[in-house]
């Protein structure tokens, strides 16, 4: 077998080290947020911290979970991020379905394919969406960071190319000839052989909800209705200091590297912690037992 | 067959198929037809109190706005030169890195990896930004230590401009592999394994295995992945530049995104960001259109 | 079926622009605020200083980072708002808040939207985005307001600098009250390394010469003695222009030689003129290109911003760095932590070749007021900020030790406590004059500096602003007497109106140009003498007109 082979061997080697290399390039910068999360906060605001704690004390982490405005917020991310992900995943699943059916047997796939790739270049922009969003009451409502990007085109497309290359076309037609309609051989066929690709979208479609900050900044009146990465962002963002308004103390409260890193790695915890659980759908290629080519 | 199929394929069993796609196309209409009526900002002289309706009417101002602007040509050659190569740089690194990774056969090493390179696309530039200014400093940076262990003279990696653009492109490649890495990893778990131990009977060895199995299953979402990309052919990662460049490299690394957000920040000028917006989303309209042609007469593949 | 479709499409179309013409037309309803103040009747008096019926004033204000709570508490619900009720019967009732980064384009979006707007905007935000907000025609005019209203205290300490009004000025009426802040407060004084001209027997350097022979020494004599040449003089950053908004600033350089950069200077004619494109600044430009070929300042200022460089001081790295006062409480005593040792104080700016010194000047004014036309009782805030003028810290005043006992002040033994670490861990200082509709509570411009002075002369304190001063680090006293002494050269920016109609087509260009030039001068790869074409050009890509334009302002608010 090849795994044997000495040329094989070496490159064994020199991939796992390869990798290892990047693994850790990769790693320093969530290490280093972490340091100065764990620091003073003179030694962070110096920025003296490397990639080890200074004048250890885990008080940025006391301070950020005794904030309500924080800890509220992580409630309405995750809320919004399972909410989100749910319904991304059901429209995609649907759209992706139907484009992925060739334009002589679905007529107006074209069309509809067109239509929507043309949301994905050309935009209204932000104060046109802002008034439809107002328009329809969803100011101050969970609905309003959920349904305007609930159909990622993106993602869709991602999805269709998936199913046509992985769901045999002789398993679909045995579905239709034993009288499956539709919206059955989604379910019976699609979903099941899909599994690897639908855990991909849901990743990207949770990522995205988890990440998303500006919709929050917009559409929500005030911070106590923030989603966390808007939170996070009035805190990180870098601001315009030309101007010669600066308030000082805002300033300062805004340099507060400890509170800030912490935060940010609080943030990260729950998106570094559900992709090992997704990573066990594309790790191994899915045996299809029932298929033969 | 073929008749068979058209009998099956009937435009009534179509319906449930329009059904599926309606709630979709419902909301993109509502979120995002509905908005692009704003467009008409381009060519006016918008002004947030008097709306749509009441602001002046300037006609293609804006636009020239845009190219009259004294270094346009070399701020859309520095867009368009970064894009591309961040473009280019995001499929091979993530297509090779997944390959690569799919030759580790200890599940826990692929699975640690696979975790760790993911991990920087969660922080924000801002915070990779100040990170990197240390780490690349001439004085005392880790890159430039190590350069200095095999007696090379330090790099002005930030400071010079055409190391920016490299230092660009390598940190955005850096910042997301991991994350790009992972849709073709899902395309490669729709190999079927039995595939594998066939072309171990017929003798075929890993390298010729990886030829013949793992690269043409990645292919088609390579090309998928490539052509949505198109669609940021102007988009060179304003996050990124803002927080990274500095006097020193304007020349040569000042993008469209970030000049607009300074004429912006002066004026709060909307009609002049929705025309350069539109500008380039025209670009990629047609670069889309160019490509979804190309794949479908050369390879008959439709990409959506 | 493709025909179908079309006709679908165009239908589908067609009721898009009629929804889109709909809602950008028909004027909103905001669930979320009550329609009218509670009272409407004209007989709502003001008796004994107290409304008798309740005014509710539906506030939208610019939530700045520095605003904390206690736990429980927010905007609406805290004890400042309880006392406001208490005092005036008046109900702050806060529709919607925004983050300083958010608040431009929070605005924007409600004028865009055509929404209902507050009776009251608390803003901090830019200029331009005021502009809009009183373009919109939606705010009153208050400047007459403010003449009846406002008392004796208030209307001094806006006497201070007149010009705090002209942003928001327009023929001659007054369409915002602006919010003072300390004068000089982001004022730069001189850090420099205590223990490190010790070493060396220096003293602080009385002008640019003695800057130049320190700065030599702390660049190549070790000063922090570690074997390695891994110091410099001066702390500057260049990346976002030559003069910052405070820290590590190198505006007094600019200063010394007679002009300041990035900002509109009063010439000798009464013109006002940009100072980055006066001859002084040339000179300014070859000191610089020659300190950074000598190693004085960092070889990576240029991709510096303040804060950056600031920690070259804190690192340890330099030994002088311009900052304003606050600085000794702020970054800097970061440079304890790698050297225990370390050493620094505050020292006046160095003169130039002919005597001459300079400072960019910060605003007298942060913020502005705005107040919608259709609010029933405008006076209901004038009532209120007065109080506070005529108030805060006053003897015998209900605000003389603060806004709210147990909050930004303790009470033990009869003496007020201020120090945040006295505060219990439950229940932790918070600081309530930033709760208020004025920022940072009344501030009178000229108070604090003098303050300041006053204490690091030896005063003893006896008003509560003297007090409260006192328990600054003394560092901060000290600094802040410095930059009071040096008052006399600070030199504010004389344009404070609204963008220019050409300043929107061209600044940017012009001050990526200046920035980008500055930098390449200062970092040799352009000759001095570049800056000679560099004024050509800035003049004719549209600075000329610019200058024009700042002028013609400039004498329209003369003209009273």
């Amino acid at each position: 077998m090849h795994y044997r082979s000495t040329s094989y061997r070496i490159f064994t080697t020199a991939n796992t080290i390869l990798l290892t290399f990047l693994a850790i390039l990769c790693i320093l910068p969530l290490v280093h947020v972490l340091a100065v999360s764990l620091s003073s906060s003179t030694a962070a605001d110096a920025n003296l911290v490397k990639l080890w704690p200074m004048g250890f004390t885990t008080e940025a982490y006391k301070v950020t979970l005794s904030n309500e405005l924080f800890v509220n917020s992580f409630g309405i991310s995750v809320l919004r991020t399972v909410l989100g992900t749910l319904i991304s995943l059901l429209l995609s699943v649907m759209v992706g379905y139907a484009l992925s059916k060739e334009s002589e047997h679905f007529r107006g796939r074209n069309f509809y394919a067109w239509f929507l790739v043309f949301t994905m270049l050309f935009s209204g922009g932000l104060i046109p969406g802002y008034i439809v969003v107002q328009k329809l009451g969803l100011i101050n409502s969970i609905w309003s960071l959920i349904l305007p990007g609930a159909l990622s085109v993106y993602n869709t497309i991602l999805l269709l190319n998936f199913f046509r290359s992985s769901v045999p076309k002789a398993l679909e037609e045995a579905a239709f000839i034993d009288g499956a309609g539709h919206f059955r051989t989604l379910w019976k066929i699609y979903l099941p052989i899909s599994l690897p690709s639908l855990a991909t979208i849901s990743l990207f479609t949770m990522v995205g909800h988890w990440n998303a900050w500006f919709d929050g900044l917009i559409y929500m009146t005030d911070s106590s209705r923030y989603p966390m990465s808007t939170l996070l962002q009035t805190i990180v963002v870098q601001r315009d200091l030309s101007s010669m308004s600066v308030s000082a103390d805002e300033v300062q409260a805004l340099s507060n590297r400890t509170v800030k890193t912490a935060q940010i790695f609080i943030a990260t915890i729950p998106i570094i912690a559900v992709y090992p659980f997704l990573q066990r759908f594309f790790v191994k290629g899915i045996v299809l037992g029932s298929v033969k080519e | 067959m073929k008749t068979d199929n058209k009998r099956r394929w009937n435009f009534k069993l179509t319906w449930p198929l329009h059904v599926m796609i309606l709630p979709g196309i419902i909301l993109v209409i509502l979120f995002s037809y509905l908005p692009m009526f704003g467009l008409v900002m381009a060519f006016q002289d918008f002004q947030p109190h008097l709306g749509f309706f009441e602001s002046d009417w300037i006609g293609f101002e804006n636009f020239r706005l845009m190219f009259e602007y004294p270094d346009a040509k070399q701020v859309i050659w520095n867009t368009l030169l970064i894009a591309i190569l961040k473009m280019i740089a995001h499929l091979i690194v993530p297509f090779t890195f997944a390959l690569l990774l799919n030759e580790v056969r200890k599940q826990f090493f692929k699975r640690m990896v696979q975790t760790f390179v993911y991990l920087p696309h969660f922080l924000s530039w801002v915070i990779l930004g100040g990170i990197m200014l240390d780490m690349l400093s001439t004085d005392g940076g880790l890159v430039n230590q190590v350069i200095g262990w095999f007696g090379l003279e330090p790099i002005f990696f930030l400071g010079d401009g055409d190391w920016f653009r490299f230092t660009v492109i390598v940190s955005d490649v850096w910042k997301d592999f991991g994350f790009s890495t992972i849709i073709f990893l899902a395309a490669l778990s729709g190999v079927n394994p039995e595939s594998y131990e066939a072309a171990v009977i017929d003798g075929a060895n890993r390298w010729q295995q990886t030829w013949s199995i793992t690269i043409p299953a990645m292919i088609p979402i390579a090309v998928v992945v490539a052509t949505l990309s198109l669609g940021s052919i102007l988009n060179a990662g304003f996050d990124q530049i803002f927080n990274l460049y500095n006097p020193l490299v304007y020349d040569k690394g000042d993008i469209i995104d970030t000049y607009v957000y300074r004429v912006g920040l002066i004026g709060g000028d909307f009609g002049f960001g929705t025309a350069v917006g539109v500008f380039k989303s025209l670009v990629s309209l047609l670069l889309i259109v160019i490509s979804y042609r190309l794949a479908y007469k050369l390879a008959n593949y439709r990409i959506f | 079926m493709t025909r179908i479709l079309k006709k679908r499409l165009a239908t589908v179309l067609s009721s898009i622009i009629c929804l889109s013409m709909i809602s950008a037309c028909s004027p909103s309803g905001n669930e979320g605020k009550t329609e009218e103040p509670a009272q409407q009747s004209t007989e709502n008096v003001i008796v004994d200083g107290k409304f008798k019926d309740t005014v509710t004033m539906n506030i939208a204000r610019q939530m700045t980072a520095d605003v904390t709570f206690q736990k429980g508490e927010d905007i609406n619900n805290n004890p400042h708002e309880k006392w406001v009720k208490d005092k005036f019967n008046i109900d702050f009732n806060y529709v919607w808040t925004a983050d300083s980064s958010s608040i431009d384009t929070k605005v924007r979006l409600m004028l865009s939207a055509n929404e209902e707007l507050p009776d009251i905007m608390q803003f901090r935000g830019s200029q331009d985005v005021a502009d809009a907000l009183i373009d919109s025609g939606k705010f009153m005019e208050v400047g007459e307001l403010f003449e009846q209203y406002a008392g004796e205290t208030w209307k001094q300490a806006m006497a201070e600098d007149p010009s705090v009004w002209n942003p928001y000025t327009r023929d001659g009426k007054r369409y915002g009250v602006p919010i003072l802040d300390y004068a000089y407060n982001n004022d730069p004084v001189l850090w420099i390394r205590d223990d490190w001209m010790k070493k060396f027997n220096l003293e602080a350097p009385k002008n640019i010469e003695e800057l130049e022979a320190m700065m030599d020494v702390f660049a190549n004599q070790d000063p922090d003695g570690n074997g390695k040449k891994d110091t410099v003089g001066l702390a500057v950053g260049f990346k976002d222009g030559m003069k910052t908004w405070g820290p590590a600033d190198s505006g007094f350089l600019f200063g010394a030689y007679g002009t300041m950069t990035n900002q509109w200077n009063l010439n000798e004619e009464g013109k006002l003129e940009y100072g980055s494109v006066q001859p002084e600044a040339k000179e300014v430009l070859a000191k610089l290109q020659d300190w950074m070929k000598k190693g004085y300042i960092h070889k990576e200022a240029g991709l510096q911003d303040a804060g950056k460089a600031l920690e070259l001081f804190a690192a340890g790295r330099a030994g002088i760095v311009t900052s304003p006062y606050w600085s000794a409480g702020w970054v800097l005593p970061g440079v304890k932590e790698v050297d225990p040792n370390a050493e620094y104080s505050p020292y006046p700016l160095p003169a130039g070749p002919d005597g001459s010194i300079g400072r960019g000047q910060s605003l007298t004014s942060n913020g502005v007021i705005l107040i919608n036309k259709d609010f029933e009782h405008p006076e209901a805030f004038f009532l209120y900020a007065d109080y506070l003028f005529e108030n805060q810290g006053k003897p015998g005043s209900d605000l003389e030790y603060g806004l709210a006992e147990g909050y930004d002040y303790l009470m033990r033994d009869g003496q007020p406590v201020w120090s945040a670490d006295e505060f219990p861990e439950d229940k932790p200082f918070v600081p309530v004059p930033k709760y208020t509709l004025l920022f940072d509570g009344a501030r009178i411009p000229s108070q604090m500096m003098k303050t300041m002075y006053d204490l690091a002369g030896g005063k003893e304190p006896e008003t509560t602003a003297e007090k409260k001063a006192s328990t600054d680090l003394p560092g901060t006293i000290k600094a802040g007497g410095v930059n009071y002494e040096q008052r006399e050269f600070a030199m504010p920016n004389m344009f404070n109106g609204s963008v220019t109609k050409t300043m929107k087509k061209r600044w940017d260009f012009l001050f990526q140009m200046e920035k980008e030039t500055f930098n390449k001068i200062i970092y040799g790869d352009l000759p001095i003498d570049a800056f000679d074409s560099f004024t050509e050009q800035w003049k004719s890509s549209g600075g000329e007109t610019i200058t024009a334009e700042v002028n013609e302002w400039y004498e329209s608010v003369q003209v009273k």
